[in-house]
């Protein structure tokens, strides 16, 4: 279906397009298997300018080529995870760490940060799990304490993509004990600082080319200047954050859904069973259709979220939880049936399909889990319902 | 000056000419073929034309001076202290193709110190072996070499020079011609006299090997043109054949270079040629 | 440091196709494309402009349409462009097709360097950068495989021939042309594409350049083409068909040379 993009994006798309057949093709079944980040083909994105199309021109960015950058991020996200989930998540991490300081950070703080995301020359992760606040995101227990000019961070994170590979980090953690969610603040907190150290990487089902890592922070002085907007807003600011990086997870779904179905139509129409090819018996036809049909419907609904963010709408979480929650089920179910229309070959680690399938189980948890958009969906619909109702 | 000629009594509109263009120059406007500017008078629409309705004119080649050139000359290679399979091959060809007109081949030999090279390139076909000695010229430079190459042609006339498209031949061979004002052409794998002009008929690849093109340079002398190694044919070699040998004075200004070889790094395989 | 590289616009020569009936090249549907080699050049000519400063200009000299691969060069870094196009400079073989490049370095200026891949993949001659350093009288390097070092007095660089690799020293001004071993092409950047989409390429003729009607173009070329044919395909092969286990075999067996058939 032609979503008439822009001559920009479609330029940005096949950019992408480019990108992914000469640099993350040849190398993806390899970066699965050893669980190695894409540091080479990051650079390679930085350099034609990828790592700044969400960031404004004044802060070193291409954002205005695009009109915004939610649109940019999510045909570049697709793009590139046609290729590689873990790739993609890699490339898209990096503005989830940097939204905090676009959404929220002083003129100062986006000023000094924003620049070396935009080029490249810095990495950037989002740090707000922890072991025992995943969709309980108020129940982060990572303190922060004023301490003269300083805050004093104590506390572990989970499960942080980028960990590791960043140099720039946005951490939530609890400024007030007392106020719940309303006593988390965010801070920035860079590679190096001293009692800032990385735990464990993660050995993951799937997208595992990305760094997945603990962040342990033992006695962490991060100066005032790194506190984001005000103490207590820190939930907001992860709130914001994450309502604004939804699609590009559910781009990142989209694009690893249309990859199994390019793989499984392709193989349908070549392998020849009972003396004809598969793709002509209505068993595996009325799959295909299936699969076609839905993604489709998920890009829809993902390219709508995506606008509505850059046409500057202010609410925008239940369609950015609708395109997440949809685009990622799609992706589960296709990928699923990839395996099985590529049958046994489809299991084999030597076909693509069955990564496809392990990195698209994550996109139904992170980002929030589906459970939690459905409940975002819910709340959102109650709210109108009773506002017609008055 | 050739030039290219629909006739628009003749032209039926049938429009066989346009795909028969490898360059696209051929459009029809109300049933009349038009020739663009694209055209190179390969002749290709002339031939698919069935009612002769195209009709190409070479130009007048009257220039006297075609008919003070005559004989082939072929530049000599040395490499790794022989002279190189390729020369020889040429030197085959070249006798073969002076059979039609009777006449001589030459062979150019620049180099250190030549020993008894001479010998053997008269005994592979040469008539003439023009010797420029001299331990500036152990290695190939473009600057000398191409000083030399040019004013022996100047002075000797051949109507014919070959070389080898080696690395050498492709990088020398184009900047003789530039500077003589005369036409190259690469790679040819195939070699002819035309009956009728006398001319050469330079037959070569084209078009990433899709094609074949037979090129001819009728209105300027000498017609230059680097053979494929390993194409064309060594004769048996002669003892008993008899040749001259004519040593090039070198002046110091032709000697000069903007070039310097610093070293030679020999690879036993060299994929990139 | 002033670095011109000079491109051609070229048809997709792996996607063409021979209508064998007419023994004609079909040309429709083939993709133009930037020659290949000359990404290579301007690769080269923007990793230098990197490291000393300067400019890389492209050129080119061919038909309107040409301005694209100009424009390709832009969005992948080039500097600036310039398209040489006129009725006039059609059908040019290589003498004057170096010519008229020739004069337009010349008119360009306090150009230090001229960069171009090592043939068009359409002519497949070889010879446009050589006969571009005789225009200019300059010195030429050719079958560039690598760089060594680069500044305003000279250049060292390694040539790719037969049996090996010859180190050059070479004085500047100086034509080089350049092989695929040179270095990697880098990809187009956004911002680069956004220049070479608002960017103006002026469009330099004949008289622009000062040449006179018989040195360039057809006119101009000491050769030309006058017959097209297509190579015979020699096929010695066979073709078998069968049971897969007794094709194994006799392909086992015809590459071992065996008796049994």
């Amino acid at each position: 279906m032609n979503y008439y993009l822009s001559e920009e994006l479609n330029d940005l798309k096949d950019l992408c397009a480019k990108i992914a057949e000469k640099y993350i093709l040849p190398v993806r079944a390899e970066l699965d298997e050893e669980n190695r980040f894409p540091r080479e083909i990051i650079k390679v994105m930085a350099d034609s300018d990828l790592n700044g199309i969400y960031i404004p021109e004044e802060y070193g960015g291409v954002a205005e080529m695009f009109g915004g950058g939610s649109m940019a991020l999510t045909v570049a996200t697709e793009e590139l995870s046609k290729a590689c989930g873990g790739v993609a998540v890699s490339y898209a991490a990096n503005a989830l760490g940097a939204m905090p300081i676009l959404i929220s950070g002083s003129e100062e703080q986006k000023k000094k940060y924003l620049p070396d995301l935009a080029s490249g020359k810095k990495l950037a992760a989002f740090a707000l799990t922890e072991s025992e606040a995943g969709s309980d995101a108020g129940g982060v227990k990572t303190k922060a304490v004023k301490d003269g000019d300083s805050y004093v961070l104590n506390g572990t994170k989970q499960w942080i993509t980028n960990g590791g590979e960043a140099q720039i980090y946005t951490v939530i953690a609890q400024t007030d004990p007392s106020r719940g969610t309303r006593g988390l603040s965010a801070f920035i907190v860079e590679e190096g600082t001293p009692g800032f150290s990385y735990g464990k990487k993660e050995d993951k089902m799937g997208i595992r080319a990305s760094s997945t890592m603990e962040l342990i922070f033992e006695d962490c002085r991060v100066p005032a200047e790194n506190l984001i907007a005000r103490e207590g807003h820190g939930f907001l600011v992860a709130m914001k954050t994450l309502n604004k990086s939804r699609p590009g997870v559910a781009a990142q779904a989209l694009g690893i859904a249309q990859g199994a179905l390019d793989e499984a139509a392709k193989y349908a129409s070549e392998r020849v069973q009972f003396g004809q090819r598969i793709d002509s018996f209505q068993g595996i036809q009325f799959m295909l259709a299936d699969m076609a049909t839905q993604v489709e419907a998920a890009r829809a609904l993902v390219y709508s979220a995506s606008r509505m963010i850059d046409a500057g709408e202010r609410k925008y979480e239940k369609e950015s939880a609708m395109a997440k929650v949809f685009a990622s089920d799609v992706a589960m179910k296709v990928t699923t049936d990839a395996v099985q229309i590529l049958g046994g070959y489809g299991y084999m680690k030597e076909y693509p399909v069955e990564k496809m399938m392990r990195d698209a189980k994550i996109t139904q948890i992170y980002e929030g889990t589906n459970q939690i958009q459905r409940s975002v969906i819910a709340s959102a619909l109650i709210k109108e319902t009773a506002a017609k109702g008055k | 000056m050739a030039s290219i000629e629909v006739r628009k009594e003749t032209c039926v509109g049938c429009g066989e000419c346009v795909p028969a263009c490898p360059f696209g120059a051929i459009t029809m406007d109300d049933s009349l073929a038009v020739i663009s500017d694209e055209c190179t008078l390969c002749g290709a629409c002339e031939s698919s034309c069935s009612y002769g309705a195209i009709i190409i004119r070479t130009g007048e080649t009257g220039e006297t001076e075609i008919d003070q050139y005559s004989g082939i000359l072929v530049l000599a290679e040395q490499r790794d202290g022989t002279i190189d399979h390729s020369t020889l091959e040429l030197l085959g060809e070249a006798r073969r193709l002076a059979e039609a007109d009777e006449s001589s081949v030459s062979v150019v030999l620049l180099t250190e110190e030549a020993g008894d090279w001479p010998a053997e390139l008269i005994s592979y076909g040469a008539d003439t072996v023009y010797l420029a000695e001299d331990v500036q010229l152990k290695h190939f430079r473009t600057e000398p070499f191409s000083r030399i190459v040019e004013k022996l042609i100047v002075e000797k006339k051949p109507a014919v020079v070959l070389a080898a498209a080696t690395t050498t031949g492709r990088d020398l061979m184009p900047r003789i011609a530039k500077n003589l004002n005369t036409g190259l052409t690469a790679d040819c794998t195939e070699l002819a006299i035309d009956p009728e002009s006398g001319g050469l008929l330079q037959t070569r690849p084209a078009f990433g090997g899709n094609i074949l093109a037979t090129i001819v340079c009728s209105d300027t002398r000498p017609q230059m043109a680097t053979v494929r190694p390993r194409v064309m044919k060594a004769m048996d070699p002669d003892e008993n054949r008899s040749g001259a040998v004519e040593k090039i004075e070198l002046s110091s200004n032709d000697l000069a270079s903007r070039t310097e070889v610093l070293e030679f790094n020999p690879i036993d395989e060299a994929p990139w040629i | 440091m002033r670095i011109v590289v000079a491109v051609k616009q070229v048809p997709d020569t792996a996607e063409v196709r021979i209508d064998e009936e007419r023994g004609t090249l079909v040309r429709e549907g083939v993709p133009s494309i930037l020659n290949p080699f000359d990404e290579y050049a301007l690769e080269e000519a923007m990793r230098w402009r990197d490291e000393l400063g300067g400019t890389v200009t492209v050129m080119t000299m061919g038909p309107p349409q040409a301005e694209a691969v100009l424009r390709e060069a832009v969005s992948m870094g080039a500097d600036e462009a310039v398209l040489l196009s006129d009725r006039a400079f059609a059908g040019a073989d290589t003498w004057a097709t170096s010519h008229t490049l020739a004069k337009a370095v010349e008119k360009m200026g306090d150009v230090d360097i001229v960069m171009t891949g090592k043939q068009a993949i359409d002519g497949d001659t070889a010879q446009t950068g050589p006969s571009i350093a005789a225009s200019l009288d300059w010195p030429q390097i050719t079958f560039v495989g690598f760089v060594r070092e680069l500044n305003h007095e000279s250049i060292v660089a390694e040539r790719y021939v037969e049996g090996g690799c010859e180190v050059i020293r070479a004085s500047l001004p100086v034509v080089i042309t350049v092989l695929k071993d040179a270095n990697t092409p880098r990809l187009p950047s956004l911002r680069g594409k956004m220049k070479s989409r608002k960017i103006e390429i002026p469009v330099w003729g004949r008289e622009d350049l000062e040449l006179p009607e018989h040195e360039v173009g057809l006119d101009g070329s000491p050769t030309r083409v006058v017959k097209i044919t297509t190579p015979e395909l020699i096929s010695n092969g066979e073709i078998h068909h069968g049971e897969p286990e007794k094709l194994a075999k006799l392909l086992v067996d015809s590459l071992l040379g065996s008796e049994e058939q």
